[in-house]
């Protein structure tokens, strides 16, 4: 919301305190200034003008040659526009001079003919927008005299401040005169808001009835005749403009302005073209429709207040008025209508409708219901004054049950405890009596009456706020919270999520943080069969778009996107992870999603950073598997298998699934060339998902110390081979069952096919670390070990042995 | 004894200019082996008159024991010169980049996050989670905000169902920690975590991140708020950093305040970032209402309580210094490379 200066000045006084002191009161007071507009700064350099000949140009048929005085000089300008004319006042850009737009203004020739600068039109220092629409060049009001700057020739020189409300004060703070009352309550000065007189007309009232008197309390409605409808004078205009509405006419401009200065929008319709000269205030009946001032017809429904005349709607209740009944050039006699509405009523038919007016923006907060009486006055008395209209009718005004006023108690003893603010009881009872209540009683109990605007103050807190808020939140000391700490900060299962992220990040990954949206393309591309489990997603029924039309129930697609966006940048080498939740449907459609954890990596491109000293070597399989092993060994579970598993979306022979426990901990593989192609990757995409609930619940953390062997170790090599086909999980196995507890530890670290190997087989080599915890082993209880787990290699992996 | 005098300078010129192991042999051989040239004069002391044999064999036996510690001494500083060598053979060029380890680089957002929990827990806080898909009724009918109140238009909601959204804030974490937790005392936690709202351009995503806080205990007061913002403030953004409250309106606190913190850029002076004020809008905050502790199941009138939230990721644009939040989701590396 804009606030002119000049306005507000009427009300209250304000002229001795410098502009952006008294923003920073605003804001201090909750009603933040976002700007300050000075809109003269826009027009800086920009002159009125008075046109003092007009000339058609010699050569060019739709072009003038004219001279314009700036009251020393004549300049001459060339024009275009149709509405240039002898002696009219007109804005003058001279050569040298900036456009808003950053338009540099020079000298140019047209056909021949010099032009000192243009005539400008308001589109060209962006007040397109706002001013009345019209054909030509901007013809500036009479009192503009040439050679005066635009800005002073329009009275423009004033800074205009740029409110953001916040839905509480929006009711009471959304006009001139709720920023005043606010200043005049923090300012301890008087408050000066219009009081035009009554004016009664002698004529017969206009009947309105009100037929929902919860929807609409209150309404109160007068007639006018003898209204001319015209353009209004520059002054009223400018208000607007500056406040940010458009100028229409007399008497659409004089409602604006009544809203913009009081808060209480108005309504005027065409009389004489209510049926019956009369006012149904109802619910819209099924079927009945309306067309808006905007040129919609709009289907209505009983949940939609209309305001109606004898047979049909005219208007929807403070959202917008009926085509039928506009205010229109020969419009001669109106009826002002000033009302209160219930503000969810309006916000259900802006809302449905998709048409939110400057109305209806205010009827959607609570807004004082006693405000109708001062708007409809003041609308009656401008248009008396400045247009010559006459009241034809006293002002009718149906309320059927005024409201009582309503109290709160309030406890200063407790706002000092909730503030930890030593105050006064009597400085607390100032504040409220400034800000409109009324202070009854002693401490520690006062009973205070809210005055009808603060729609927003309902209880003894509330008042509390106020108190805070006019006394400063910077007035309140700051100080440490007292009492008992918490106790340890972090859950298991956040502790074991960053050990997780640390060791992720130790073995070279870097992370990423994706949307938790899906969409089913994102499983399509994946190759993710259409009944498989992650197809029921959690959906999201208003999306921005399709890619968020679910939740994820798979982090993978996420960073397979982040792949291809970096590939797609010449960066090939991609190894990235994310922790983060998915998101399963509930079997109960009543309870929430389950949100468990996953960890998802994602390798392409080379293993390692290109250097002299070795080959390079693109990511594979065991580079991923490697990490998960690294996670495992160093984490547990113990035990856990890689399965080989085969799924559309990865490449059949190179997929495994991980278990332990009896439970599933997720799968890697290498993508499926198919799914490469559909989501633009290049290359071999290396992906894995792990679940992290089922994992953690496996893993024994936190870590305890356990007391190594202290006799020495005796290491031995084996080398043997198998057949082909034979997993190394089973000669693994083997190894571990046979060697029993001596064995400490084994490691691969050859595997061989070629010469000296039969065809169809392999040849492994291990390395055997035996120990004992309690004594230093012989080399007899070594041999016999070992000779266990060649027999036992021999006969249950078929393994022949090398050496 | 002439000859004798005469040998022994030879040999020790011959090792002095020796410069491998295999001349040195060489010289002992004809020096001092078998058939030596000073052997020789041993074994030929027979034919030497016998009162000159003992001068003629101390001669010798000196020449000898002078020899040998000089070949000795010869045949270590050859070995220390052939170890120089080779090892000089072994030289590298040590321009050459070396091997870097792969280390992986954190996500600026899960840095910052870790950040501010580790300084509330400073402040005695303890992590609580909750879902993020949740009910309508904890994410805003049991926070004062009940459907139609004009403050549902602050928050852009995602809907699942009716009766289920996207939640739009940490704030119903604050519900359900009170929940389970009343009527023990102290309530004191922050709730990290993501939050969506309908809205996508460079400053908004419809994903970001909250971190909440709740202090729930006898005699809390708006001055405890202000001090724990204050000390956060400082903790995070060093020492000189001060705070300002401003009334504003959160339907689940009141009062209710906007929290700015002095400029992180200029330090108050005004810039771009703070849009010249020299202030930055960071924290919204307020005294807990007492309809939200009721709904929580406390008394309002035997406790009292603060709670806040902000955006981790406006504190980590204004730590890293970016501009555009979607860089934060997408992954790219020329983004991650930097951290």
């Amino acid at each position: 919301m804009r606030v002119l200066m000049s306005w507000l000045e009427e009300m209250i006084s304000v002229s001795d305190l410098e502009v952006g002191n008294l923003a920073a009161i605003l804001t201090s007071l909750g009603l933040e200034v976002d700007r300050v507009h000075r809109p003269a700064d826009q027009l800086e350099g920009l002159l009125a003008v008075r046109v003092s000949s007009v000339v058609a140009h010699p050569e060019a048929d739709n072009l003038w040659v004219c001279q314009v005085s700036d009251g020393e000089v004549n300049h001459q300008v060339i024009c275009a526009a149709p509405n240039v004319r002898e002696g009219m006042a007109a804005a003058w850009a001279p050569p040298g001079s900036l456009l808003p737009s950053g338009d540099a203004i020079s000298e140019r020739e047209f056909r021949g003919q010099i032009s000192r600068g243009m005539l400008l039109d308001p589109t060209e220092v962006g007040w397109g927008d706002v001013m009345m629409r019209r054909e030509g060049i901007w013809e500036l009001p009479e009192t503009a005299g040439p050679g005066q700057s635009l800005s002073q020739a329009l009275g423009l020189e004033e800074a205009v401040l740029e409110l953001e409300l916040t839905p509480n004060y929006a009711a009471h703070c959304q006009s001139v005169l709720g920023v005043a009352r606010e200043l005049s309550a923090y300012l301890d000065r008087p408050l000066n808001p219009p009081s035009p007189p009554p004016d009664g007309g002698d004529g017969q009232a206009p009947e309105i009835s009100i037929q929902e008197p919860d929807l609409c309390p209150r309404y109160m409605g007068q007639v006018l005749s003898d209204v001319r409808v015209v353009p209004s004078p520059w002054w009223l205009q400018k208000r607007l403009i500056l406040a940010g509405m458009r100028p229409h006419n007399s008497v659409v401009d004089v409602t604006n302005y009544v809203m913009l200065e009081t808060g209480q929008p108005l309504h005027a319709f065409d009389f004489p073209r209510l049926a019956g000269s009369s006012i149904v205030v109802r619910r819209a009946r099924q079927g009945e429709s309306l067309t808006t001032l905007d040129g919609t017809r709009r289907d209505l429904s009983a949940d939609d207040l209309i305001i109606a005349d004898r047979s049909r709607p005219v208007a929807l209740a403070g959202v917008m008025g009926g085509q039928d009944t506009e205010v229109g050039p020969d419009t001669a006699e109106i009826l002002l209508e000033s009302a209160s509405f219930d503000a969810t009523a309006i916000r259900r038919t802006a809302t449905r409708l998709g048409l939110r007016t400057d109305a209806s923006a205010r009827f959607e907060k609570d807004l004082d219901i006693l405000g109708t009486d001062l708007a409809i006055r003041r609308a009656a008395g401008l248009l008396a004054e400045v247009f010559g209209a006459r009241a034809a009718s006293p002002v009718a005004d149906v309320f059927p049950s005024p409201p009582r006023s309503r109290s709160a108690g309030f406890r200063p003893e407790r706002a000092r405890r909730l503030l930890g603010l030593d105050l006064s009881s009597d400085e607390m009872r100032g504040i409220l009596t400034r800000l409109g209540c009324r202070v009854e009683g002693q401490p520690p109990q006062f009973s205070v009456k809210i005055p009808s605007w603060r729609t927003d103050i309902a209880q003894e807190i509330d008042l509390v706020e106020e108190v805070a808020r006019h006394h400063g939140y910077d007035q309140i000391p700051e100080r440490v919270p007292r009492g008992e700490v918490a106790r340890p900060h972090l859950t298991r299962e956040r502790a074991l999520r960053k050990v997780f992220r640390r060791h992720l990040l130790g073995a070279g990954l870097d992370e990423v943080v994706t949307y938790s949206f899906a969409s089913d393309q994102d499983l399509d591309d994946l190759r993710v069969p259409d009944d498989h489990p992650w197809r029921n997603m959690v959906p999201i029924r208003n999306p921005l778009g399709a890619w968020q039309k679910a939740m994820r129930t798979l982090l993978l697609p996420g960073l397979l996107k982040a792949a291809a966006h970096n590939q797609a940048r010449e960066v090939g080498d991609v190894s990235l992870f994310e922790l983060g939740r998915v998101y399963v449907p509930a079997r109960e459609p009543s309870s929430l999603p389950e949100e468990s954890w996953r960890l998802a990596v994602v390798l392409a491109g080379r293993a390692s950073e290109p250097h002299w000293s070795q080959k390079e070597r693109a990511a594979d399989f065991f580079d991923l598997k490697g990490i998960l092993d690294s996670l495992l060994t160093r984490w547990g579970p113990e035990g856990s298998t890689f399965d080989p598993w085969q799924t559309p979306w990865l490449h059949p022979g190179r997929a495994a699934r991980v278990r332990a426990g009896g439970r599933d901990l997720g799968w890697l593989g290498e993508l499926h060339p198919q799914s490469i192609e559909n989501l633009s990757l290049e290359g071999r995409v290396l992906v894995a998902e792990m679940d992290l609930d089922a994992w953690w619940s496996l893993v024994s953390y936190p870590r305890t110390f356990t007391q190594w062997s202290r006799y020495p170790a005796v290491t031995r090599d084996l080398a043997f081979t198998v057949k082909e086909e034979t997993p190394v999980r089973d000669v693994e196995r083997c190894i571990r069952e046979a060697g029993g507890s001596l064995l400490e530890a084994f490691t691969l670290f050859d595997v061989y096919r070629g010469e000296q190997v039969e065809e169809g087989r392999k040849s492994l080599a291990y390395s055997l670390t035996y120990r004992s915890g309690q004594r230093t082993l012989t080399d007899q209880e070594v041999e016999q070990v070992h000779q266990a787990i060649r027999q036992a290699l021999a006969e249950r992996v078929d393994a022949r042995l090398r050496s | 004894m002439e000859r004798i005098r005469d040998l022994r300078h030879r040999a020790r010129q011959a090792l002095s200019r020796a410069e491998e192991a295999e001349e040195l042999d060489r010289i002992r051989v004809e020096y001092l082996g078998k058939k030596g040239a000073l052997t020789k004069i041993l074994r030929g002391m027979s034919s030497v008159e016998p009162d000159l044999r003992p001068a003629v064999g101390q001669e010798v036996n000196a020449a000898k024991e002078d020899l040998e510690s000089l070949l000795e001494s010869r045949a270590e500083e050859i070995l220390a010169h052939e170890r120089e060598r080779r090892l000089m053979a072994e030289s590298l060029d040590v321009t050459l980049p070396g091997r870097q380890p792969l280390v992986g680089h954190a996500h600026p957002l899960e840095e910052t996050a870790e950040e501010m929990e580790r300084v509330f827990s400073g402040l005695g806080f303890q992590v609580a989670e909750g879902p993020e898909v949740e009910y309508d009724e904890y994410n805003f009918e049991m926070l004062n905000i009940p459907r139609d109140h004009p403050a549902r238009d602050m928050q852009d909601t995602f809907y699942v169902t009716e009766d289920v959204v996207l939640r739009t804030h940490t704030s119903p974490v604050q519900i359900r920690y009170m929940r389970k937790h009343a009527p023990h005392l102290p309530v004191r936690i922050i709730a990290p975590g993501r939050v969506y709202r309908r809205d996508d351009d460079p400053t908004h995503s419809p994903m970001f991140h909250q971190v909440e806080g709740l202090l729930v205990d006898r005699d809390v007061t708006m001055g405890d708020l202000k001090g724990t913002l204050l000390m956060f403030a400082r903790e995070m953004f060093g020492p000189d950093t001060s705070i300002r409250l401003r009334p504003s309106y959160f339907p689940f606190t009141e009062p209710s305040a906007e929290v700015d913190f002095s400029c992180t850029l200029c330090g108050g002076k005004g810039c771009r970032t703070c849009g010249g004020s020299g202030w930055l809008e960071i924290v919204g905050a307020g005294m807990v209402h007492p309809q939200v502790l009721l709904n929580g199941g406390y008394d309002p009138e035997e406790v009292s309580g603060f709670a806040f939230g902000m955006g981790i990721d406006r504190v980590c644009m204004l730590r890293y210094g970016l501009d555009d939040l979607r860089l934060l989701f997408q992954g790219d590396y020329r983004f991650i490379r930097q951290f």
